[in-house]
């Protein structure tokens, strides 16, 4: 199926027209709200939202079809320990998050309503983890899965970093080829191999080896993705423009954030330093606007320093993972 | 900005993104209640941010934008039935709410990609975004977004594959025997 078509189909299931939907409220619920809002003082503030305990989370858009499937995963049909997401199934909805501390008990836990009931993580048995209260009975072809791959979450992390990874600046398809195979190496990852895919229609291919990051223009700049199924990272080139403008707010806090990444620091010194820096930039976690971001922390006393990723989706999320004393200083 | 220029501003923006709003809003909740709390809250920070908001050309798919970060809070359960809300609540006509639609085999498919991949390509599917849109809304670079819309795809036509493959070997585990009128079992 050629990817035109996916899109086709699937903007043949939308759940509701524009139009349908202006329809349930009515033209007095259209008129109503209008006068409703410009009644308002324009400097009205909005009280500020309650602190997550780890406010990383993507939150699953529930369209009706789907609310019934209680599925979301980031890969289909594969291991469910290879992938990189979690369906935290709260309140009979289905919520799905980012893996990150390899645990999806634990992950979910941090977005979970208080008081957190115990928590069992499944293989849902179609390629993906589901976590439920322990309480409830799971469904027969379900089976308990303690963990997904670290690794293989750390490797998107950093194939998607705006601070040192391929988001960071403009990587030509030798340099993000060289940059995959370190994150391979140094991940451990064993029997992977690194593509490279042109799909620019509008200009050729970098030649491997040729430039070092932060070429720009209209050569084509490399992102990657990694397949956990076929062991491959895919990298794909786009014309320039890979890291936004300077006074972009991610990328600002990227700059901010990259001198850490050469200090071997505790957990919870470069937790720290994340607050520090994105509050310097009137970053917050707590005021939702495009300054906002989300900050996780992961304990891995296996780690000698922390290391940290941000990625840029829609929201700023900034991974922190690292042991609770530093021993490479 | 004196007041009447900014209501005059503000109205002109509300009467052309009404519909868009309300119906991005709609696709993604369980209920016209729960959509009339994200839709007012939506309005209300355009109101309050009408004077650092983008250009008129790029305020569609900035509010899209906002509208995703309301929903995700109310999502993470913050629920303030607002006075706004409850206005526009009481103006629901329940004849009007309308029964999902579409092919059951791609909304299977849809609903087991994760919120990223979905929302990227609800956006180019469902609300019509270009990829210039698209970065204004998720407020990431252009190449990024098409990186990720290009995972995106990639993910939901595999999944696609899964579903018609699963509903192909359902529907062979159906096919009546030519005779005696019954229906072969699959192994």
């Amino acid at each position: 199926m050629s990817a035109p078509d996916s899109i086709h189909l699937l903007s043949q299931t939308a759940p509701v027209s524009d139009a349908e939907a202006a329809e349930v409220f009515g033209p007095a619920g259209k008129e109503g709200l209008l006068d409703a809002i410009t009644s308002l003082s324009p400097g009205r503030s909005r009280p500020a939202r309650r602190r997550l305990r780890r406010p990383l989370v993507v939150v699953l858009a529930v369209v009706a079809v789907a609310a019934a499937t209680g599925a979301g995963w980031a890969l289909t049909r594969g291991s469910a320990r290879e992938t990189t997401a979690v369906d935290c199934m709260i309140g009979g909805g289905t919520t799905v998050i980012n893996a990150t501390s390899g645990d999806p008990a634990s992950d979910c836990a941090a977005v979970w309503p208080a008081p957190v009931p115990k928590l069992q993580a499944y293989d849902n048995g179609l390629g993906g983890v589901s976590v439920i209260p322990a309480s409830e009975k799971a469904p027969a072809t379900w089976t308990p899965i303690a963990s997904q791959d670290v690794a293989l979450i750390e490797l998107q992390e950093s194939l998607d970093d705006n601070i040192n990874g391929l988001d960071s600046t403009c990587f030509d398809s030798g340099a993000a080829t060289t940059f995959a195979q370190q994150q391979l190496a140094r991940l451990g990852l064993i029997g992977w191999s690194v593509q490279t895919r042109s799909s620019s229609q509008t200009a050729p291919p970098a030649q491997a080896g040729n430039a070092a990051p932060g070429v720009s223009g209209s050569e084509l700049c490399y992102g990657g993705f990694a397949d956990p199924q076929a062991k491959t990272v895919t990298l794909m080139g786009s014309p320039g423009d890979q890291s936004g403008p300077a006074s972009w707010p991610p990328h600002q806090l990227a700059d901010s954030l990259r001198p850490l990444t050469q200090q071997c620091l505790s957990l919870s010194a470069m937790a720290s330093a994340v607050e520090q820096r994105a509050t310097a930039l009137g970053m917050s976690q707590t005021v939702e606007n495009d300054r906002n971001y989300a900050l996780s922390a992961t304990r891995d006393d296996t780690m000698r320093c922390a290391t940290v990723y941000e990625t840029v989706m829609g929201t700023t999320d900034v991974v922190v993972r690292g042991p609770a004393h530093a021993s490479g200083s | 900005m004196t007041p009447a220029a900014r209501r005059e501003r503000f109205e002109f923006l509300y009467r052309g993104l009404y519909e868009p709003i309300a119906g991005y809003v709609l696709r993604r909740v369980a209920s016209p209640e729960d959509g009339a709390e994200v839709i007012a809250e939506t309005f209300a920070t355009l109101w309050r941010r009408l004077d650092s908001c983008p250009p008129d050309e790029e305020v569609r798919p900035w509010l899209f934008g906002v509208a995703r970060r309301v929903l995700a809070n109310q999502r993470r359960g913050e629920r303030r039935r607002s006075a706004l809300a409850e206005r526009l609540t009481s103006t629901i006509e329940p004849a009007a709410v309308p029964a999902p639609l579409g092919d059951d085999r791609v909304a299977r498919a849809f609903s087991t990609l994760s919120e990223a991949d979905r929302e990227v390509l609800a956006l180019v599917a469902w609300e019509g975004l270009s990829r210039e849109e698209l970065a204004v809304a998720l407020g990431a670079s252009r190449s990024v977004v098409r990186l990720r819309l290009h995972r995106a795809r990639r993910r939901f036509e595999a999944a696609l594959e899964n579903e018609t493959r699963a509903e192909s070997l359902a529907a062979r585990a159906r096919i009546p025997l030519a005779e005696g009128g019954r229906e072969r079992e699959c192994a």
